[in-house]
């Protein structure tokens, strides 16, 4: 069975973070989940994974952090936050795709 | 949960101890036990839960290289910085104790010198021999004991040149070495309040032979020396011990913005009244010294301790009132 190249993914890895968070804010384990669901399982990221994406993602200013205990019914939790530079980078992100599955699309053989 | 808490434990023991490490620990916690709440509630037993956990967690080299970014905007220094080893640092405190007792030690004998010279009248009462005699013997007594002190410093009460780096700042603590630390300095700490206070009180006892036998001048200035150097002892020795617990403690405060990241509960003295506090009795005590050699009216100075006795206890009422404040501010 095929299985995604980590090299690959590594590239896209703030892609799919930064969809999820795109319309609303949300903490670590749920959006490890949310990408296990859209992708039907056929990913699953791994904790230390998503951890430094969000450190790398923070420092680049696509997100923000806040702790909050409200939202999650009284435990401390940080969530994350996207921010106007994030949505502009995701963006790119997704035109960046596009051309590039455009480009390698021309070389895949379909079938056989 | 606990096996969990203890693989991540683990994982980070040998990481230096830095707020970044330990913010990257606390989130990575708070995810792996989201996910072990999610598969039990699946249905999933316990070991499942754990083993799905640990086996899909990913290793460190990933997080070293989310951590080492952050390190290197916050200060260039910590990149080059060796870890200090467990070994070193236990070193380093109990090199630190001998040093201590040495020292005190050392001082002791110079003050004890004092004492001597000014013991010839004891002597010639006490052993009852005349006063040339006892004149002569009080010297013996002083010189010998300079002797002892010299010897003493000249042994050596400098530091191990081994424990060079620890002075300089030029290493930084891991996770498991700093707890360590933390836990001796908790320990060591009622024993350092005892001799500390044993200390002080002794200094100012000192006074009371010199006040009292106001005829026999000497008498009272040989036992007040002789206080004064036990007092001298105790605080030097302690202050010298404990000095290693804070030296080491220091050492991941250079470099990183937070310092020594605690987590907000244990901050004690961290109040203005704490910072008074554990200078306030030496500062009564310069007072006191002070009105006493300059009057010479030590009935009054001796006045300077009640109230001395008074504002210590305000102190400590300001104190623990704003430490509850804050306790309460920063648990919210």
């Amino acid at each position: 069975m095929a299985e995604i190249s980590s090299d690959v993914i590594r590239g896209y890895n703030d892609t799919m973070i930064l969809c999820i968070l795109y319309d609303k804010p949300s903490y670590g384990y749920e959006i490890s989940k949310e990408i296990r669901r859209i992708t039907d399982s056929k990913y699953i990221i791994k904790e230390t994974t998503l951890y430094s994406a969000f450190t790398r993602m923070e420092k680049n200013g696509y997100i923000v952090s806040f702790t909050d205990d409200v939202l999650s019914g009284g435990k401390k939790r940080t969530y994350y936050r996207i921010t106007d530079e994030g949505k502009e980078y995701y963006r790119e992100k997704c035109e960046e795709w596009d051309l590039t599955r455009d480009v390698i699309g021309r070389f895949i053989k379909r079938g056989n | 949960m606990e096996t969990i808490k203890n693989y991540l434990d683990n994982m980070f023991m040998k990481l230096p101890a830095t707020p970044e490490v330990h913010k990257a620990k606390e989130e990575l916690f708070q995810m792996m036990e989201d996910r072990y709440e999610d598969l039990i509630a699946e249905g999933k037993s316990e070991n499942e839960a754990v083993g799905v956990i640990i086996s899909e967690f990913g290793n460190l080299e990933e997080l070293a290289e989310a951590l080492g970014i952050s390190s290197e905007v916050q200060a260039k220094k910590e990149d080059t910085r060796d870890i200090l080893s467990l070994e070193d640092a236990k070193g380093f405190i109990e090199e630190s104790g001998k040093r201590g007792l040495r020292i005190a030690l050392g001082v002791m004998l110079c003050i004890l010198s004092v004492s001597a010279a000014a013991s010839s009248n004891f002597l010639r009462m006490f052993m009852m021999i005349g006063q040339n005699y006892a004149n002569m013997l009080s010297l013996i007594f002083m010189l010998i004991i300079i002797a002892a002190a010299i010897v003493i410093f000249v042994k050596g009460t400098r530091s191990d040149e081994k424990y060079e780096n620890i002075r300089k700042g030029n290493c930084i603590l891991d996770v498991e070495t700093t707890d360590y630390i933390r836990e001796e300095r908790k320990r060591y700490e009622h024993t350092k309040t005892v001799m500390l206070s044993a200390g002080i009180i002794l200094c100012i006892v000192s006074l009371v032979p010199a006040i009292v036998a106001d005829g026999a001048m000497d008498f009272g200035a040989m036992l007040m020396f002789l206080f004064i150097a036990a007092g001298v002892f105790l605080i030097i020795n302690t202050s010298i011990k404990s000095g290693a617990y804070e030296t080491l403690l220091k050492l991941n405060e250079n470099g990183t913005m937070e310092g020594e990241f605690i987590p907000g509960k244990e901050k004690v003295n961290n109040t203005w009244t704490g910072k008074v506090i554990s200078v306030y009795w030496y500062t009564v005590l310069c007072v006191f010294l002070i009105i006493g050699f300059l009057t010479f009216k030590w009935g009054i100075a001796l006045l300077v301790w009640p109230w001395g006795l008074v504002g210590f206890i305000v102190l400590v009422i300001i104190d623990s009132v704003l430490k509850s404040s804050s306790k309460e501010e920063k648990t919210k």
